[in-house]
């Protein structure tokens, strides 16, 4: 999606530190988007959120509730207005808590850009532009690539940006493959 | 006699360290293939455009952050 920056998983919403994928503590499991607002808004990457669980169902473990940490008041004023939305629309009521957010932990690096990292010859390019894991985090190239690999964005958006990701000639025929099939 | 079992001993002993210091075919084969694969494999990486990704070095003037559970 156009303006999203970089995104990274990790833990949020619970009260134990330093919280890992096997010691999750009171945790959720949580996606956390750095986004460009002159490019997509507040409301678009909610209404990506509503579309894309299932927020009916009360969820059985905290690692798995549906939760919108809003980080202002207009964040909580948009999330509570999309969230009524939602819940007239489909007509049933939503399990989604709307929570301030206070501290959000890194997941291991290995969930990071989960898609990417199953496509061996795709990370690998990206592993040699950023050796580092915590650069390949914030790459925005990764961050797209990841999200065409899941199945957003068309193949005519990735033809118009494919450019922008410093893929070599055989990456980005093997990309441009995957998100066309 | 001591001299002669001395000397034969020292040959033998030369003889051994020649042979491990001697160039040995089988090993020039495996470094000459180590060497082309090094070299191919930085063919490779160069080949490939291993600099920062032109969508990278573009910084957005202002970010919000979003943060999400998605069940």
């Amino acid at each position: 999606m156009k303006g999203v920056v970089r995104t990274r998983v990790g833990y949020a919403g619970g009260t134990k530190n330093n919280p890992t994928y096997h010691d999750l503590g009171d945790h959720a499991e949580t996606l956390q988007v750095d986004f460009d607002p002159t490019h997509v808004s507040y409301g678009e990457l909610l209404d990506i959120f509503w579309n894309s669980h299932s927020p009916t169902n009360r969820a059985l473990s905290k690692q798995y509730s549906s939760i919108i940490f809003y980080h202002d008041a207009e964040q909580r004023r948009l999330a509570m207005e999309t969230r009524d939305r939602q819940s007239a629309k489909i007509q049933a009521a939503i399990y989604t808590e709307i929570v301030p957010f206070s501290e959000f932990y890194m997941a291991e690096a290995y969930h990071q850009k989960y898609l990417l990292q199953r496509e061996p010859s795709l990370i690998k390019e990206f592993e040699l532009m950023y050796p580092l894991p915590s650069d390949l985090i914030n790459s925005t190239a990764a961050a797209r690539v990841n999200g065409y690999l899941g199945g957003y964005g068309t193949y005519k958006d990735l033809q118009l940006e494919i450019d922008e990701f410093g893929l070599s000639q055989s990456a980005r025929t093997k990309l441009l493959n995957r998100v066309r099939a | 006699m001591l001299l002669k079992g001395f000397s034969l001993a020292s040959i033998a002993t030369l003889l051994i360290l020649y042979a491990c210091s001697a160039p040995n075919p089988e090993n020039d084969e495996t470094n000459t293939r180590d060497k082309m694969k090094s070299m191919e494999q930085a063919e490779n990486n160069s080949a490939l455009d291993i600099s920062i990704p032109p969508i990278d070095k573009i910084v957005p003037i202002r970010t919000e952050t979003a943060t999400f559970a998605l069940g």
